[in-house]
């Protein structure tokens, strides 16, 4: 795997160094943006309802609410637990380097041909997770490009769960 | 911004006749695209952020932000554009304890705040809808600086008045509902 300039220059900057507080958040609240994202779209194409994962977990339904109402320093057990009571879904781990791809900065020049509001056209592609938007259920969620975190429920049995 | 300068700025807005064209006139000097620090080219949503703002998100990887607060607001900024799933709350006063994105009140004034609220307590932004999915973050400040009724009503002072400082008396966005707002991977609270 080639590591770019980008993150080059990055660690070297910080030979004997910590890394900048402000950095490590960063990355904290896109972790926690996108672990919420994958297990409330789970929780979605489960159609399952927040008082049936409630008696799943053994839980108040206020515990669930608040657990699903946004992202949240969740614990790796929570995400495990929410994970499996929704579907019966695990999570796969995996890691991929974002910086390798050159960091941009604020755009300055003319892009608004890209943008939804002028037309500019966006696939489904570029959101991470690969399931995207188009509503289609998919029985494994993974994107080796974009997703740090990729689920999946091969093994889904909703009636095991159920009974 | 001097006095002298604010008719000025609204006289050669009023040139525009359409949010977009204001937008393509003004980015890159008074706006400026909110273009993820990671990840594609090509989002489903767009963020412009004022001069004010950006003072506060420009950071990056190798030159960090002042305070974790801005670097977080960066990232929720940033996942904001890549379509991540996000809790609106519509009406003012709801129980809005963990939207994302929420309508301050009047609703007339069409002003909405993207709030980020970690680290605790975290940092509000206000704008307002150019078009569907395309959001303009014109002003922030940090959430304890939130006291009563009357600092809501001058940020909304303060946000409106930036808006017609870039865009004059163009509206912004009216919808009836949030699908006139947001496309998708979105959930009401």
């Amino acid at each position: 795997m080639t590591i770019s300039l980008t993150i080059s220059t990055l660690f070297k900057s910080l030979a004997g160094k910590a890394i900048p507080a402000p950095t490590l958040a960063y990355f904290q609240t896109r972790n926690r943006m996108r672990i919420f994202d994958l297990v409330h779209r789970e929780f979605e194409r489960s159609e399952i309802t927040q008082t049936e994962l409630a008696v799943r977990l053994g839980k108040g339904k206020d515990r669930i609410s608040r657990l699903l109402g946004a992202p949240g320093n969740w614990t790796l057990d929570t995400i495990s637990d929410l994970l499996f009571a929704i579907s019966g879904a695990a999570i796969k781990y995996e890691i991929y380097y974002p910086l390798e791809r050159s960091e941009r900065q604020i755009q300055t020049k003319n892009a608004a041909s890209q943008l939804p509001m002028l037309g500019g056209g966006y696939s489904t592609n570029i959101i991470f997770y690969g399931a995207g938007f188009t509503g289609a259920p998919k029985a494994y969620v993974s994107s080796s490009e974009t997703g740090t975190v990729t689920v999946s429920n091969d093994y889904y049995t909703p009636m095991a769960l159920a009974q | 911004m001097s006095g002298a300068f604010i008719p000025l700025a609204k006289w050669v807005v009023l040139t525009y006749k359409t949010t977009s064209e204001a937008i393509n006139a003004l980015e890159g000097t008074a706006l400026r695209l909110l273009v993820p620090l990671f990840g594609d080219e090509e989002n489903p949503r767009a963020v412009y952020v004022s001069e004010e703002v950006y003072g506060i998100v420009k950071g990056s990887m190798l030159e960090s932000w002042d305070d974790e607060r801005h670097a977080s607001l960066r990232a929720l900024l940033d996942d904001f554009v890549a379509g991540t799933r996000i809790a609106v709350a519509e009406a003012p006063y709801s129980n809005k304890g963990c939207a994302t994105l929420a309508r301050v009140d009047p609703v007339e004034a069409e002003i909405w705040d993207i709030r980020c609220l970690d680290p605790y307590p975290g940092i509000r932004v206000f704008g307002r809808f150019a078009a569907k999915d395309t959001f303009i973050a014109l002003t922030w400040d940090y959430r304890e600086n939130f006291e009563g009724g009357v600092y809501w009503a001058n940020e909304v002072a303060r946000c409106t008045d930036a808006w017609e400082s870039l865009f004059g008396t163009l509206s912004p966005l009216k919808g009836n509902s949030l699908n006139d707002y947001l496309s998708h991977n979105f959930y009401a609270v």
